[in-house]
């Protein structure tokens, strides 16, 4: 399933593009007499990176609130981060999206945030130039509002979704915890990290199927009949089976054991999250309900293929999007760091559906729920912390065997592997069929055996 | 090879004859194409590459990481065992002697006289323990609470009037110094050696001056000393037995009471010093020493009954440590070599493991599989006449063999079972998920 090239990064430009074009139609309908210039020719809305002061200009000019307008700061810091560290532009960055794909994969959000503290300064400076220009921001606490806009990551997203926002719910007199603001950054650092690691693995296993479908489609089938194959061979050592009709009444049988026995399974992993600690049970709970609240958003934002009629596909990416939310909504979560990297992937799949409407131009369903309060006073167990970093790498270092990563990175990064690699494939679609004519063989060598063992037995007794 | 290729007897007592045939016939199957293609070829590190020896290793249980010290270079390496990613810091000038780990924080002792306290986590120094007139520091112990260290040091570097070596005792909170001691005795030669640790309130301290000295831990009171005439290099704690056990540059064990004051047992075990003695920690009976022979032995207590021995290097042992029932040592020789116990009697050799600047390599004995974080330390060569393979071929037998599940399997806790895990995993047939 392919999400892949769907942009993840709504860049500033974009934002003050949209506000701009919005307006310009606003007045169009109001005004029919014809406009002086349209807004494409506006040179701020091409992918130039402005300064603090021009956008805070621009944010007020045409009609940003004072939250989108940080927003907006905090983006084009991050712009600029990744511009100065890897010098990749805005227009890139939405088109490349914020994982840098190369062999040492960067995660830019996890290096923008990890450097922060660099920035911070600067952002204040803007905001403080912005409660000069703007009325009413006395009593807000900068500090709760740019840490509310990381933890809930909301610097992915198109700033429109968030004009409704009352930058007054960041007041003052709100009380705070440090230490409890300090490791909320920490999980959103191991969240950004995971979520990285996790979809650089995807994006190496995609595109090498890709590059080499004409044989992993096949492997993959031959390997299915393989197995399939050797666990027929293990089973005609079982010491009542001596005919093939008997070894397929024995596959059945035990096909059927295996489907009980994976539901039982799967009841005993549930009765084992059950059995967590009931506090982290109840964080892992609070978790997965804002994973929720994120894929009833995406599947919102994709509800046009529900209304399409049989056999007709107007919305491909749309359909993916909404199959990768179903994915990841039903996978299994036993511990925290499941569950952080479940929400990761869910705001990841929301940030790209909702990116992919703005370009098509489809409405973006409102009431989004995209910011949530989260836990300023209460300081967790650093060991807690610990555990989730430990379980989020062993779980991604797992997932990165799995996958054959490591091996599969050198066929799908280096063009010049490509040709000897397409003929190793080829090599070992030989073996694994030489391998299921062998195994095919010895069954029915093993059921002769038995069967000729049988019979003298027989002759003997008589 | 395949059943059909095997002659297979036929006789009335027939099943055992095919479940033993099949369950061949079912390992020849689990052979993935990637293992047969680099059938006929071996890796190893290319000559050049500067390798690192060993000094001090030490096993991180709740990281499930090694922390790897270093004889011919002052980098101290963290190895994580499940994710196979390589950390590392430079904090000392010189080489690193010991490192331990307590409170989430890394201890180092150095050349540089010296105790470092690094975090786990960041690799951030917080604390650095010494003193102007502090020498060479080979070791430090952690008091049972965590809260001092004690560090060993040949304070006669600085100060050439002393006559034997000293013990700081250093808060782990502010990096104070709490309490210094001057050890009684006088050094015995030129050459310096000794080990402390802590146990109940009791710090035991052995000296090149051949001493044993007991201190109370707390107030500092010399408790015993006992005189052994054998520049003592390394000590071993039995509370099992109620013993302790020590050892030096005679290639001596002596074992004696825990109070210090009657020597049990005096054996000549190793042709030349005796580097480390280790209690295996899940089992109180079996110790382990290793020496400056390059032997590695396997001891049954209270007896002193050897069970094995090997020849683990042709150089001198420095370190050992065990990650379940595995021994991993190391020394001057340039690899670290990782020894599978479970059989007492029977040590063997599971893998060598390799050290070089950003690199290192996870070398399995008997296996067309190896593990590096930079395969361009690595090269392949042809079994049947030795020669090196180059080009793109080499680059794709070296991608195609190396394979991290090998170095994560053999440090799992429930040591996987490799044939168990080829059945049930289909990734090792290559077919990408």
């Amino acid at each position: 399933m392919n999400t892949k090239n769907l942009p993840d990064y709504y860049p500033v430009y974009k934002d003050l593009a949209d506000r701009m074009n919005t307006n310009h139609s606003d007045q169009k309908q109001k005004d029919l007499s014809p406009q002086p210039q349209p807004p494409e020719s506006d040179p701020s809305i091409s992918p130039v990176m402005l300064n603090a002061e021009e956008i805070t200009d621009l944010a007020l000019k045409h009609g940003f609130s004072p939250f989108q307008t940080v927003i907006l700061l905090l983006k084009n810091a991050f712009e600029g981060h990744v511009f100065l560290t890897y010098q990749i532009r805005p227009d890139q960055l939405f088109s490349q999206g914020t994982i840098l794909f190369q062999t040492k994969p960067e995660f830019m959000l996890l290096s923008f945030y990890k450097d922060l503290d660099q920035y911070k300064p600067g952002i204040l400076e803007s905001w403080k130039l912005l409660q000069g220009k703007a009325l009413c921001l006395s009593g807000i606490n900068f500090d709760l509002m740019i840490q509310t806009i990381i933890v809930n990551h909301v610097i992915r997203m198109p700033v429109s979704l968030f004009s409704l926002y009352d930058i007054r719910s960041f007041s003052d007199i709100l009380s705070v915890n440090q230490q409890a603001m300090d490791q909320q950054f920490e999980m959103v650092l191991s969240g950004e990290s995971a979520l990285g690691e996790y979809e650089f693995i995807r994006r190496v296993n995609f595109i090498y199927a890709e590059k080499y479908k004409e044989f992993v489609h096949q492997l993959s089938m031959k390997e299915g009949v393989f197995l399939h194959y050797q666990r027929k061979l293990a089973l005609a050592l079982y010491p009542n089976i001596k005919t093939e009709e008997e070894l397929d009444d024995l596959m059945y049988k035990k096909l059927v054991e295996e489907q009980v026995n994976r539901k039982y399974y799967d009841m005993e992993k549930s009765d084992a999250a059950n059995q967590l600690d009931p506090v982290i049970s109840n964080r892992i709970r609070k978790l997965q309900n804002k994973t929720k609240g994120l894929y009833r958003s995406v599947s919102k934002n994709c509800s046009e293929i529900h209304s399409a009629s049989d056999g007709e596909n107007n919305f491909p990416e749309l359909n993916n999007v909404f199959l990768e939310a179903n994915i990841i909504y039903n996978e299994y979560v036993s511990n925290y760091s499941d569950a952080l990297l479940q929400y990761m992937r869910m705001l990841l799949l929301l940030s790209e559906v909702v990116i992919l409407r703005k370009n098509k131009g489809y409405a973006i369903t409102d009431n989004l729920q995209l910011i949530s309060e989260f836990n300023r006073k209460e300081v967790l167990p650093k060991e807690d912390l610990k555990s989730v970093k430990r379980d989020l790498d062993s779980s991604l270092a797992s997932y990165r065997m799995k996958s054959l990563t490591d091996y599969k990175m050198k066929f799908v990064m280096d063009d010049d592997f490509t040709d000897i690699h397409n003929h190793f494939l080829q090599k070992q679609m030989d073996f694994i069929d030489q391998q299921i004519i062998q195994i095919q063989k010895d069954i029915k060598e093993v059921l002769k055996m038995k069967s000729d063992v049988s019979i003298s037995k027989t002759s003997k007794n008589q | 090879m395949s059943q059909s290729q095997k002659p297979v007897k036929t006789n009335n007592n027939m099943l055992p004859d095919i479940l033993n045939t099949s369950r061949e016939t079912g390992i020849s199957y689990t052979k993935t194409f990637n293992e047969s293609l680099c059938e006929g070829y071996h890796f190893e590190i290319i000559d050049y590459i500067k390798r690192a020896g060993s000094r001090s290793i030490y096993y991180y249980k709740t990281e499930h990481s090694l922390l790897i010290t270093h004889f011919y270079s002052s980098r101290v390496h963290i190895l994580d065992l499940e994710t196979g990613k390589l950390r590392w810091f430079d904090h000392h000038g010189t080489t690193v002697r010991s490192v331990c780990v307590c409170n989430q924080e890394i201890v180092t002792t150095s050349w540089d006289g010296s105790v470092h306290v690094t975090s786990f986590e960041s690799l951030e120094p917080r604390l650095i323990l010494t003193e102007k007139d502090m020498g060479r520091c080979p070791d430090a112990a952690i008091s049972p609470e965590n809260e001092s260290v004690f560090s060993y040091s040949y304070d006669s570097d600085k100060n050439p009037l002393l006559n034997s070596n000293t013990v700081r005792e250093w808060d782990l909170t502010d990096g104070k110094l709490k309490r210094k001691l001057q050890l009684p005795g006088t050094h015995l030669s030129s050459r310096r050696c000794g080990y402390c640790t802590v146990f109940n309130n009791r710090l035991f301290v052995v000296s090149n001056s051949g001493h044993l000295h007991i201190y109370n831990s707390t107030t500092g009171i010399l408790l015993a000393e006992d005189f052994y005439n054998d520049q003592l290099q390394s000590l071993c704690l039995l509370p099992a037995f109620n013993l302790l056990a020590v050892a030096g540059s005679e290639g001596n064990i002596y074992l004696c009471d825990l109070l210090g004051r009657r020597i049990l047992q005096k054996r000549k075990v190793h042709l030349h010093d005796i580097s480390q003695l280790l209690v295996h920690p899940d089992k109180p009976e079996i110790m382990i020493s290793i020496s400056f022979d390059g032997t590695m032995k396997v001891w049954k207590l209270p007896e002193l009954e050897l069970l094995a021995w090997v020849d683990a290097s042709s150089d001198r042992l420095w370190t050992v440590t065990n990650v379940n029932d595995l021994l991993i040592c190391g020394g001057d020789e340039e690899e670290t070599s990782i020894w599978d116990i479970k059989n007492l009697s029977c040590p063997v050799l599971k893998a060598k493991l390799v050290f070089s600047d950003e690199s290192y390599a996870f070398l399995p004995g008997g296996s067309d599989s190896f593990y590096t974080n930079n395969q361009s330390i690595m090269q392949v060569r042809r079994n049947e006449d030795g020669t090196l393979v180059e080009g793109q071929l080499a680059e794709y037998l070296l991608n195609t063999a190396c394979d991290l599940r090998i170095l994560k399997d053999l440090f799992s806790p429930e040591n996987n079972d490799l044939s168990k895990f080829r059945l049930t995993n289909k990734g090792l047939l290559q077919i990408p998920q």
